[in-house]
């Protein structure tokens, strides 16, 4: 009988061997069929799903008992660091996430791959890797190892986004890409190697143990009770300025849309709840370090909300579905976060998952659009599709309807912040994610009235889409309804999945407000796109904030590039003529002097003006020289 | 009495290598002096190899270089010679990258070879007589000899263009390396005046016992040298003027180079002239991350594909000068560690943009570009070494950057806050680094396809032989650091010992 823990091992090690297997494939230049190496994939990534689901199971039977197992690998100085596994309720709920989420986009992406013709093989190997990686990540047992596996996932998130290099496009933002993830690496690494060496590294420590999770309370507590407290504040405020870079949080959001040349099942990756809560992950792993600095919670309540409102105004103005989808998972990542500022730590889970399942809902249904309309992106130019593709309109309505806090999962999870919100007095938090939830249920509307509704304003026909497609759908729309509400009203089993415990009833008068400004939302929509009663409301400054992505993009496009460049032909400048000029002077001094000598050998030093400068000069020395020798200056 | 013999054997053989192809015993046979040359140096690096394993007291594998492989033999008076922990892993290394250039050579030297096969040859020998020296005569010796062969290989496989900046190389070079002399006439007189034989050792001793004005002088003297060979800023130009103008033969030189500069720092500066070290480090460590920031960001906005990897490699110095002025273990250690990994990704860098620019016939980066398609070996090998520069983790880029990182951290000298701070600052060059190699690797390789009138071959397979040695040795460094560090961190404690006495 294979025990859980070595499960959880092969868990991690089946998508490592079919990547393995794939590459050897390529590399032998084998004749196998491609459906051969989506099948592989696609029954490596079934197999992982069902272990996730046993460790899920796992964890929730035996509440309290983690799941711990550390294997050194490497001892860097006198450090070791382990590869380890952290098995608890987080991790189990987020890994079984993952599988389900990489179990869809394999099954999703074999269609997409065949039509695209291009990388069929190398699309396999980087999804195989990636799930490695991020499942390394979720179960790490410690924050050295949770960094590293982090880094290595921002080069596959670069990969993926320079997947078609011949595209000018991908290879800028894909760059674009890389160094907003690098820099949120070296940030998080810097945080983390002074963390471990302030909260271990003591004259007293015998042993240096890594930062593992598992003692992460009493490590925060013995760092915080040794430390400068600025050097304390440092360490979180680095943590958390890392997570939310990685979790593309204001000013760092187009990191997600800029990924969006990226195939369509992995740009669905990148935008559902495991690639966005990377840096959320890391921030409910740190939690007990930051409840020692209250202050730090601030930055989460006000980067998440503003990326929330933010990202909801750029969705209006969008017009491509991919871009639309990405700025509406970076708002949703954002209110999750603007809750765990609140310190609401199990409904910011709940909030991410609920709102998780309705985001891959929704940009699933947009793929299949995209593959069934020859990669139409442009909203303007489709419509009409609710006759054509009945199933896939319903989907997109279930999942609008979620997330926009109707009915389903959505609006449990949004209710239960408000309410929170709401008793705690926090009214102007409570009105931003209103207007959020305004904003969200008018881009959504607004884009499914011009997708479904209306005349089809396509080239080309729309062509057939596969059951396996449907399938990807049919599951994702069943969580999308039943899982918010599962775990509403079974409180043991979600506090025992994932910590959330009911402080707060649900406040009928908020949620009465809140459907009520929903609605309004899909109201205005209604009347603008279907009825056509009103006409688009234009605030020209809104607009053009929204248009340019509130100068987000200027921001890292002058952070990045602009202001490097600038300091670079500084320095150029500086290279080249000062420094230049510095490098000649001893030669050209030596041919002067020369010149001067061997004017003087050959007694031809007529010029009175070589004369005065031997004077002057001879007079400067003499002066010089007595000037020490009187004792003035010693 | 064994060991020393053995040390002289280790450092004369590539002299004697060299004088055979120099005194035209193979008669201008090119294939024959470059298999030679190359066999050779195969062969003495497996030697290297298995001297250091052997003449090691512990037999664990992390311990391969000790410094129980340290002589000084009396009976031979003043010319005294040995390796100690970090002069043999930096010979190792050096005749590892030695190695490595003449498999690249093949293709990259095309005339005079039996000049430059001698004279790489020559070189080596010097700079392993400088890492083995303990004796003043011979340091001096060796340091102007090695100057020269890099001045005469540097004149003569290079464009007539790069004359001008190998003058003023070596020009700059003597000067410190005069300057230098002049310091050990300095001490040699202080150790007869006191009546003792002079050597480093007894530098070494009685070092603490010279006045502050003596030390100072000694160690601004040592700086210099270090200053021109690593280089800081101010000194780079000459420098850059050479690796701007090398082929992926000569890329040998300036690493050793560095390698030697670095040397100095520690054995020297930092180890011998500790208390004025103590003084300087933070200021250093402000030097360095100027450094670093500068170079890296004159390299992102540079055109020039050479002259730009150049900038790069002076900002990847920069990481270890400032790791080593935290004077800890773990910052001792991370310095020595980034010398080795940078050595090794540098070169493997260098090589793979000295073919691209073979191919496009040109250096300047706007003119290159969608390489990968028809080359992709050197593009999944430059995007590896890329990786590996950039500090990916499970290469020996991140081990490197980790215990710089985390050696800075744990500095106990006086001003640790400024320490602290410039490690804060570490952070920007990294990014900065990273950003000039994503940047370079996708204007090379992606980016549009100016590849259409150049004759396109991939690697061939001496330099894909190469190339996978280095990546080999790139990956297994950062998968098992413990290999070097063992060794490492006896000799870092040594000389945290000393600062602490």
């Amino acid at each position: 009988m294979i025990d859980i823990l070595t499960l959880v091992y092969i868990m991690i090690f089946i998508p490592l061997l079919c990547m393995a297997g794939i590459t050897l494939v390529k590399l032998a230049k084998l004749q196998i069929p491609q459906y051969g190496i989506f099948i592989s994939s696609l029954v490596s990534s079934a197999a992982v799903f069902l272990i996730s689901i046993l460790l899920l199971d796992y964890t929730i039977t035996y509440q309290g008992y983690t799941l711990e197992n550390n294997y050194p690998i490497c001892v860097i100085q006198n450090i070791p660091l382990y590869f380890g596994i952290y098995a608890d309720n987080l991790s189990a709920i987020f890994t079984t996430l993952l599988c389900l989420m990489f179990l869809m986009a394999n099954i999703f992406s074999y269609r997409y791959l065949i039509q695209n013709k291009q990388g069929f093989e190398r699309f396999y190997i980087y999804l195989n890797i990636l799930q490695f990686l991020l499942l390394c990540f979720f179960i790490s047992s410690n924050l050295i190892q949770c960094v590293a596996f982090l880094m290595v996932i921002s080069l596959l998130e670069y990969l993926f986004a320079n997947f078609y290099f011949q595209k000018p496009q991908a290879q800028i933002n894909s760059k674009k890409v890389f160094e907003i993830n690098v820099f949120a690496d070296f940030i998080l690494l810097i945080a983390s190697i002074a963390f471990l060496y302030f909260s271990t590294l003591t004259p007293d420590t015998v042993s240096i143990p890594t930062l593992g999770f598992n003692n992460i309370n009493s490590l925060g507590l013995y760092s915080f009770a040794s430390l400068n407290p600025l050097i304390f504040a440092f360490i979180c405020i680095s943590f958390i300025i890392g997570a939310l870079i990685k979790s593309a949080q204001f000013p760092f959001s187009p990191k997600v849309y800029l990924c969006s040349c990226a195939p369509n099942p992995a740009f669905s990756l990148i935008i559902s709840p495991i690639m966005l809560a990377l840096g959320i992950f890391l921030l409910l792993r740190l939690y007990p370090l930051f409840n020692l600095t209250p202050a730090v919670f601030e930055i989460l309540k006000i980067a998440g909300i503003i990326t929330a409102l933010l990202g909801a105004f750029v969705a209006l103005k969008e017009n491509n579905i991919k871009n639309i989808c990405s700025w509406m998972a970076v708002s949703q990542t954002g209110i999750a976060l603007c809750a765990l500022g609140f310190k609401m730590y199990g409904t910011s889970i709940f909030y991410l998952l609920c709102a998780g399942f309705g985001t891959a809902l929704i940009s699933y249904t947009l793929d299949m659009i995209s593959y069934s309309t020859g990669s139409q992106e442009n909203i303007k130019f489709l419509g009409g599709l609710r006759e054509k593709l009945p199933l896939v309109a319903f989907a997109f309505l279930i999942g609008a309807i979620s997330v926009s806090g109707f009915i389903f999962s959505g609006f449990y999870s949004r209710a239960i912040i408000l309410s929170n919100l709401f008793s705690a007095g926090n009214f102007t938090y409570l009105i931003l994610i209103l207007l959020t939830s305004f904003a969200t249920s008018f881009y959504l509307f607004r884009m499914y009235f011009r997708i479904f509704e209306g005349d089809y304003r396509g080239t080309i026909e729309p062509k057939r889409i596969g059951r396996a497609m449907y399938f990807v759908i049919f599951v994702l729309t069943a969580l999308t309804i039943l899982f918010g509400h599962i775990l509403i009203k079974h409180v043991n089993f979600s506090f025992a999945l994932i910590g959330y415990n009911k402080t707060a009833a649900l406040n009928p008068f908020v949620n009465v407000i809140a459907f009520l400004i929903s609605a309004m939302g899909y109201y205005l929509a209604y009347n603008i796109y279907y009825t056509k009663r009103l006409t688009s409301i234009r605030i020209r400054t809104v607009r053009k904030l929204a248009s340019q992505h509130f100068y987000m993009d200027s921001f890292i496009d002058f952070i990045f590039r602009d202001f490097i460049i600038f300091i670079s032909k500084i320095f150029a400048f500086f290279e080249k003529y000062i420094l230049n000029f510095i490098y000649s002077l001893p030669s050209v001094t030596a041919r002067f002097v020369s010149y001067l000598t061997i004017k003087f050998e050959a007694r031809n030093m007529n010029s009175q003006f070589f004369i005065i400068i031997l004077w002057i000069t001879l007079i400067l020395l003499l002066t010089s020289v007595l000037y020490f020798k009187t004792g003035i200056i010693r | 009495m064994e060991n020393f013999i053995s040390t002289i054997i280790f450092t004369l053989l590539p002299l004697f290598a060299g004088l055979i192809i120099f005194s035209g015993f193979f008669k201008n046979n090119t294939v024959v002096i470059r298999r030679f040359a190359k066999y050779f140096s195969a062969l003495y690096f497996i030697f290297a190899a298995y001297e250091f394993f052997n003449r090691n007291t512990n037999s664990e594998f992390g311990n391969v270089f000790s410094s129980s492989f340290y002589i000084l033999s009396s009976s031979t008076g003043g010319l005294s010679i040995g390796f100690d922990t970090i002069g043999s892993i930096f010979a190792l290394l050096i005749s590892f990258l030695i190695l490595i250039c003449f498999v690249m050579a093949k293709s990259a030297v095309s005339s005079k070879q039996r000049l430059f096969y001698s004279f790489v040859l020559f070189f080596e020998s010097a700079i392993l007589a400088v890492l083995s020296s303990q004796d003043f005569c011979i340091f001096c010796a060796a340091i102007i000899f090695a100057a020269l062969c890099a001045y005469i290989l540097v004149f003569n496989f290079s464009p007539i263009r790069a004359r001008k900046e190998t003058k003023e190389y070596l020009v700059l070079n003597s000067f410190a390396v005069f300057i230098l002399c002049g310091a050990f006439a300095l001490v040699y007189a202080i150790l007869k005046y006191n009546s003792l034989e002079a050597n480093l050792l007894n530098f070494t001793y009685s070092s603490s016992d010279l006045s502050g004005t003596i030390q100072l002088i000694l160690f601004f003297a040592f700086l210099l040298i270090s200053a021109v060979k690593i280089p800081f800023f101010g000194f780079h130009r000459p420098l850059l003027g050479i690796i701007t103008n090398s082929n992926a033969a000569l890329s040998c030189i300036f690493l050793s180079e560095f390698i030697l500069g670095f040397f100095i720092l520690i054995k020297f500066n930092m180890y011998i002239l500790k208390d004025i070290f103590q003084i300087f480090s933070p200021s250093l460590a402000m030097l360095s991350i100027f450094n670093l920031c500068y170079f890296a960001t004159l390299a992102i906005g540079e055109k020039d594909l050479k002259k730009s990897f150049g900038y790069f490699c002076f900002s990847q110095s920069s990481i270890a000068l400032c790791a080593l002025c935290s004077i800890s273990i773990e910052g001792i250690c991370g310095a020595i560690f980034q010398c080795i990994s940078q050595s090794l990704i540098l070169l493997g860098l260098f090589g793979c943009y000295c073919f691209a620019s073979q191919i496009f016939k040109t250096t300047k980066l706007p003119f290159m570009g969608a390489l990968a398609p028809v080359a992709p070996k050197l593009a999944a090998f430059s995007f590896i070494l890329t990786l590996a520069g950039i500090g990916l983790p499970f290469t020996s880029g991140f081990s490197a950057k980790f215990l710089c990182i985390l050696g800075g951290f744990s500095t106990q000298v006086y001003s640790q806050n400024i320490i602290w701070v410039c490690n804060l600052f570490i952070l920007l060059g990294f990014a900065l680094g990273a950003f000039y190699l994503i940047s370079t690797f996708q204007k090379i390789f992606f980016g549009a396809d100016e590849c259409k009138d150049c004759k396109v071959t991939d690697l061939l397979r001496h330099r894909t032989l190469a190339l996978a040695v280095l990546t080999f040795c790139i990956i297994t460094l950062g998968v098992a650091p413990y290999i070097l560090t063992g060794s490492i961190t006896k000799y870092a404690d040594m000389i945290v010992s000393s600062f602490l006495m």
